[in-house]
């Protein structure tokens, strides 16, 4: 006989799974420090990119004027300029990044323990089961 | 009560094909998407025609939903390399930017950025804030204003196509010339800048009210977000020269409106006669809750009626074996 207990308790494993499972699977394997020190690394690269990009597309845009007034430009002036550009942007970019993946870990850990929960019951009803049969 | 009859046959209806009705919506949508690249900026022959679309809607129907905007970036980014180089590594330059920057955060908001491009196309972008407004969250302005950003570069590149093409050996300071031509279509187009901020604020506004804890929240927010709409365009059409376009705005705010209220009928449908607010405590708060029902229709009751002999209606089939033992 179908067992309807453990089938509601399977069925919210089996619905985690698909999902949220690949989602949250690093909760589970992260501390929270490591999780966002993870993504913070990852920003890094991708925030540097990206950067790079924007700083392309601009320079490329203005090519022409930058290049009549290249003979007077202060070089040192605007490398400094752009290193400062850099740290704003990486630290705004940073910045979202903990925000949003310490908001996400916290989710996931939550959602985490609720399917523990869930896989727990499920292992004590079939426990059951085996003891009744 | 017919329309909610209706309403909630259409939800049942929904949920019981649901696999179904999945893959077909995704089809449509990416039907949709590649047959418009394809009508609008389809420089190459092999792919811009209607089976290759069908079979890409087909595929990408198969494939999770951020498929048909990963599909939809290649089959631009093979187009623009049709036209020019330079005009393709632009492209890839922006969608990896729109990549890094957003996509990576928030990648359920992927389709949204293919959504509000295609409407745009159609002219129907005024129903991008609020659709986006009604049921995405406040970020998702992020993925509308980066949907408008391609929108705009992508009908650039197509008004300068002949111009993009005509340069057929293509020197450096051509090569210059193509990417400043390519990139004047984001940085020197005012209409982008006045269709970006309006939708960005008509969103917001949507989304701020349509979230207040106030009486007929929804029904606010359509109307706030719709009036946002036609001032913010108007406006900015008058300061840049383009208001014979004025008409279109009203109209399409009207459908926006209208649309609007569709939206709120099937996810919103409240009835505030019957609110209650209660207030309750327990050791570390005071609580003061405002409940509002949704509007529902019970279900009809189904009478049989029997006629002629009905002895035998209801019995199990078991007693029909003893009674055959017998």
């Amino acid at each position: 006989m179908i067992n309807e207990e453990r089938v509601r308790e399977l069925y919210h494993i089996a619905k985690y799974d698909m999902t949220q499972g690949t989602k949250n699977s690093q909760m589970g394997h992260f501390y929270r420090s490591d999780y966002i020190w993870k993504e913070l690394i990852k920003s890094f690269f991708t925030g540097t990119i990206s950067f790079a990009i924007i700083v392309i597309l601009i320079g490329i845009y203005y090519a022409k004027s930058i290049i009549k007034a290249f003979s007077s430009f202060d070089l040192e002036h605007i490398s400094i300029i752009m290193v400062i550009m850099y740290v704003i942007f990486m630290i705004v970019y940073f910045l979202i990044t903990y925000v949003v993946y310490y908001h996400r870990y916290t989710i996931g850990r939550r959602n985490l323990k609720e399917l523990y929960e869930h896989v727990k019951r499920a292992n004590k009803l079939y426990e059951d089961e085996e003891i009744n049969n | 009560m017919k329309l909610l009859e209706i309403r909630n046959g259409i939800i049942r209806l929904c949920e019981k094909h649901d696999f179904f009705l999945r893959m077909l919506v995704k089809f449509v949508i990416a039907f949709v998407v590649f047959f418009t690249i394809n009508n609008y900026i389809g420089y190459y022959d092999k792919i811009s025609n209607l089976p290759a679309a069908i079979i890409l809607a087909c595929i990408c129907s198969l494939l999770p939903r951020d498929a048909i905007m990963w599909c939809a970036m290649v089959v631009v980014l093979i187009n623009m390399y049709e036209l020019s180089l330079e005009v393709m590594i632009v492209t890839l330059l922006l969608f990896t930017l729109f990549i890094m920057l957003y996509y990576r955060f928030a990648p359920q908001d992927g389709i949204l950025v293919v959504i509000s491009s295609i409407m745009l196309k159609y002219k129907m972008g005024y129903l991008v804030p609020m659709g986006t407004g009604l049921l995405r969250n406040i970020f998702s302005v992020i993925a509308v204003s980066i949907g408008t950003l391609i929108f705009y570069f992508l009908e650039g590149v197509r008004n300068n196509a002949a111009d993009l093409k005509n340069v057929m050996v293509a020197n450096s300071e051509e090569s210059s010339t193509k990417i400043t031509v390519a990139l004047d279509q984001i940085f020197g187009n005012r209409e982008l800048a006045v269709v970006m901020i309006v939708m960005v604020v008509a969103t917001i506004v949507v989304y701020v009210i349509r979230s207040r804890s106030i009486d007929n929240a929804w029904e606010i927010a359509i109307v706030a977000g719709a009036i946002t709409q036609i001032i913010g365009y108007i406006i900015g059409y008058m300061i840049i020269g383009m208001l014979d376009k004025s008409v279109e705005v009203v109209i399409g705010c009207i459908v926006a409106t209208i649309l609007g209220f569709v939206l709120k009928f099937f996810f919103m449908n409240l009835d505030y006669s019957r609110t209650e607010n209660v207030q309750f405590e327990d050791d570390s708060y005071y609580y003061y809750v405002k409940a509002v029902p949704k509007k529902t229709i019970q279900q009809q009751e189904k009478t049989v009626k029997h006629f002629g002999n009905t002895t035998n209606i209801g019995k199990e089939l078991s007693e029909y074996n003893k009674k055959d033992n017998q």
